[in-house]
């Protein structure tokens, strides 16, 4: 896999994780 | 150990290495703050750097820093609302320090350095002793800063709600030299730092010249 598209997919892909788990923490302490 | 120890004393992030300088001129005009926030840098540390080395190697090169970014700003981000639901006395003193710890140089100086090369438990080991290091440095200065610059010393004060046992102390007794109180204000802040780094350096010298010897 071209390097570039790698690199901006894990990226995505940590952000993506990032999110869902702050979204759960939010709902948690809501 | 080694690790924890060299953090706390050779790599020390405010005496030796001067990271986070911000944060321990600014919060440190009471003893309590100065030990709230090492605390609460010490778990941010652990959890993002934890983290960064356990998906170190399927992270590229080139989007290295904003990844470390990334997980650094959510864990600050979850520590931020548990403190904020569970000990709202803490999240007020930290104020907006706690939210900046995002951008402390100690954090991702660590995340690139040690986290995204040693295995996990030498990085957990390691933040450990980097959060300990900056902990105790924050609470020497703020110990100084405060007992000579009120004449007070605060051990606990906001948090007394949540421990129920309020610790606020007056050391030295009432004297005409006491309380010097440009050491409560930024200056001092630069002044009892900069004789601190001094004392730190001299007692790093004379400890490599035994060992040389």
């Amino acid at each position: 896999m071209n390097k570039k598209v790698k690199s901006v997919l894990v990226l995505t892909l940590v952000a993506l994780v990032c999110s869902v788990i702050l979204y759960f923490v939010a709902e948690a302490v809501k | 150990m080694k690790n924890i120890i060299n953090g706390i004393f050779k790599e020390n992030p405010t005496f030796v290495l001067m990271l986070g300088m911000c944060p321990a001129l600014a919060i440190t005009t009471k003893f309590e703050n100065a030990y709230l926030l090492g605390i609460c840098l010490l778990g941010v540390l652990l959890i993002s750097n934890a983290i960064i080395s356990i998906i170190k190697k399927i992270i590229p090169d080139n989007v290295r820093i904003p990844i470390c970014i990334l997980i650094i700003a959510t864990s600050v981000t979850v520590v931020e609302m548990l403190l904020s639901k569970y000990v709202p006395a803490v999240y007020d003193v930290l104020g907006i320090y706690l939210p900046l710890i995002t951008v402390n140089c100690i954090v991702l100086g660590r995340a690139l350095d040690v986290a995204s090369e040693k295995p996990v438990l030498s990085t957990i080991t390691d933040s450990i002793g980097i959060g300990l290091g900056f902990t105790l440095a924050l609470m020497l200065i703020a110990f100084i800063r405060e007992v000579l610059g009120t004449n007070m010393i605060t051990i606990m004060d906001s948090v007394s709600e949540l421990t129920r046992y309020k610790a606020v102390y007056q050391i030295l007794p009432k004297s005409n030299l006491l309380p010097i109180s440009i050491l409560a204000e930024p200056a001092g802040a630069f002044l009892v730092l900069g004789i601190l780094m001094g004392i730190f350096k001299s007692f790093q010298k004379v400890g490599e010249k035994h060992e040389s010897n």
